[in-house]
């Protein structure tokens, strides 16, 4: 026969559940932190999430601008090469190529600097001793913030802005490389990419 | 066994999550925070955030002083340094426009409007100094940008040409040679300023240190540790002063490329754009850009042609749309429930028809595209895609037509019930665009 307390207890379990599994999903996010040691505002876009089939469209990269005017159209065609989400990509000059259906030109400014964290503030009054634990103790402070244009036969169909943020730790036991430009600009492209499947192609009866 | 782990938890677990945050292992600066969420989708959680930025505002003065330390989103700013002055200042102005573009994705174009219109009016206050040009030309931009959406979507379509219009000569503004080293200036100050107060910040802790240990040993040696600790601060305080000047210097030379290059007096431009009530009327041409630009006709260009609506399902339209004002009647009874009574079935039928038609109109001709943008994308066209229902609020409704019956009882008190009549007056206003809309086709 059940007793009452096997009922609140049956009552009580999910809600403990809950907490013990939202416990340790934070708990797992706190080491993959601290193990990856980097952190983004924008997410890093799927393959999957692109077709297995390209659109059959010709795309122009007509550039990838920094605030220097430097021009970084290449990482941009390579990693939209990479994906196959068009048949055709290629480097133009022209706004208005018409061997092209739709022409792609970004305009980004980056920033990275290094600074060191409460961590390594903290450990200062230790010596630096704590420093020796091999925990972050630097941060690579970053972000950029990009705008794509399209434009189709020379006028300007719709724009994609982005702004992402991050935080890269890292300590002297860190062996990986730190968030770099190139990294940082093929994250914003496959962001783009993702919205413009979705708004050009995303809809029933898209071509 | 509980016990054991609970007792784990509290000695390992949790000073071990106490050094990792104190390690600064898994956080990001506190302007990012909602951007993360926003790309998750998290709209509710944006909104508390950004009302408790907006909370902050007493902390300083609401003429734009920004002065001492401000407390915001569990991180405190000391707004001596250009880089955390720069956060302080956005943050009223990033928190109605987060405010602003959540309100706009779920549908609330009324307070999409509101929200970016305080974001400029705050971005004016608290970024109105030079030094800050580039944060307020970046407001500017994207908050025109939503006004332009909410407004098209709401169906007023000379004041989203207006908006259109200013979000292009920012971003083409915003991409020019000239404001491009304006945008090099301010990254380069910032980077400067996060790097000169990590270590400032180092050295304080290390003359602290020392501090501590000498005044351990004898006081007269802290006495004099405490004159060399203070020696710092003013230093400290020329260099940032230097920067300030720097900045706002180097940014008289790059107006003067921006007068020379367009033509254009950025003081003059930012106080126009953001002066919402006396923005110049739009000419033809700005109407034509705003609707070529939305999302509707850009689908149609791109959409298969075969899956446009032909005349045959037009006429079928015309004949579903006719007379559909009356499809459903509401009353109230004293206990303030809501009685729905008529064809809803035919109603949510109708409202599924009209949901696919913006998304399905004819391409548009290569030639005459003027005929084309006056006939279908009207602002009554724009008002019906801005009431789309959501899939939980359709699968609500079928719900209810496949349980049958003429007349259903709404209690707005429940949350089910908030969201049944806010479908309902959905359909019931989706329904009369629909009408005038499909009669002048």
């Amino acid at each position: 026969m059940k007793t009452r307390r096997d009922n609140q207890t049956r009552a009580v379990q999910p809600v403990q559940t809950d907490r013990w599994r939202r416990a340790a999903r934070t708990l797992a996010a706190l080491v993959l932190g601290w193990i990856c040691g980097c952190a983004h505002t924008q997410p890093l876009v799927e393959p999957a999430r692109f077709p297995d089939t390209p659109k059959n469209y010709r795309v122009g990269i007509a550039g990838l601008f920094d605030v220097n005017h430097f021009d970084y159209a290449p990482v941009m065609v390579d990693e939209v090469r990479r994906h196959r989400v068009f048949t055709g990509v290629e480097l133009t000059p022209d706004l208005a190529a018409p061997d092209c259906d739709y022409v792609i030109r970004g305009h980004f400014g980056f920033y990275q600097v290094e600074t060191k964290n409460s961590f390594h503030f903290t450990s200062i009054y230790f010596f630096g001793l704590p420093l020796l634990t091999g925990l972050p103790n630097t941060n690579h402070d970053g972000g950029i913030d990009i705008n794509f244009e399209i434009y189709h036969r020379g006028t300007l169909l719709k724009t994609y802005g982005y702004r992402d943020v991050f935080r890269d730790q890292r300590s002297y036991l860190t062996v990986w490389d730190s968030t770099s430009l190139d990294l940082e600009l093929r994250r914003m492209v496959r962001l783009l990419l993702r919205d413009v499947w979705k708004d050009f192609f995303g809809h029933k009866g898209a071509a | 066994m509980n016990r054991a782990v609970r007792h784990i938890l509290r000695v390992l677990i949790l000073p071990g999550l106490a050094l990792g945050f104190s390690a600064g292992c898994t956080s990001l600066p506190a302007s990012a925070r909602r951007d993360a969420l926003y790309n998750q989708q998290q709209y509710p959680e944006i909104r508390e955030l950004a009302v408790d930025d907006l909370a902050i505002l007493g902390q300083y003065d609401r003429a734009g002083c920004v002065a001492g330390t401000v407390t915001a989103g569990g991180q405190v700013f000391d707004s001596q340094y250009y880089d955390m002055a720069e956060e302080v200042r956005s943050l009223t102005p990033q928190a109605y426009f987060d405010m602003a573009r959540v309100s706009l994705d779920m549908g609330r174009y009324l307070d999409a409007i509101r929200a970016a219109q305080n974001a400029i009016e705050s971005g004016a206050m608290f970024l109105g100094d030079d030094e800050w040009v580039f944060q307020r030309m970046m407001s500017l931009r994207e908050n025109h940008n939503i006004l332009y959406k909410a407004y098209l979507y709401c169906g007023d379509l000379d004041k989203a040409a207006v908006h259109h219009r200013q979000y292009l000569l920012m971003n083409e503004l915003v991409n020019s040679q000239a404001f491009k080293k304006v945008m090099a200036n301010s990254l380069r100050i910032r980077m400067t300023s996060m790097r000169l107060r990590s270590d400032y910040q180092a050295r304080r802790a290390g003359a602290n240190r020392n501090q501590v240990l000498i005044a351990a040993a004898t006081v007269a040696a802290a006495a004099a540790a405490s004159q060399n600790n203070s020696s710092f601060k003013p230093a400290q305080a020329a260099q940032l002063a230097q920067i300030g000047v720097m900045a706002v210097a180097l940014l008289e030379e790059y107006k003067q490329a921006l007068k020379l290059e367009h033509n254009l007096d950025l003081a003059k431009l930012m106080r126009e754009a953001a002066d919402l009530n006396r923005l110049p009327p739009p000419t033809a041409e700005d109407l034509r850009r705003a609707k070529m630009a939305s999302d509707l006709y850009l689908l149609a260009r791109v959409s298969d042609p075969g899956s446009a609506l032909d005349q045959a399902e037009f006429d079928d339209l015309k004949r579903l749309g006719a007379g559909t004002s009356d499809l459903v009647t509401l009353s109230i009874d004293d206990k303030g429930r809501v009685h729905v009574s008529g064809n809803l079935a035919k109603l949510v039928e109708l409202s599924r028809k009209i949901d696919e038609a913006p998304l399905r109109l004819p391409p548009p001709p290569e030639e005459g595209v003027d005929a084309y943008l006056d006939t279908y994308l009207t602002p009554g066209l724009y008002r019906m895609a801005g009431l789309q229902m959501s899939t939980g609020e359709m699968q609500f409704f079928d719900r209810l037509v496949r349980r049958g019956g003429e007349e259903f009882v709404i209690d707005p008190a429940q949350a089910e019930g908030q969201m049944a009549l806010q479908g309902l007056h959905k359909m019931m206003q989706k329904t009369t665009e629909f009408e005038s809309w499909i009669a002048s086709l």
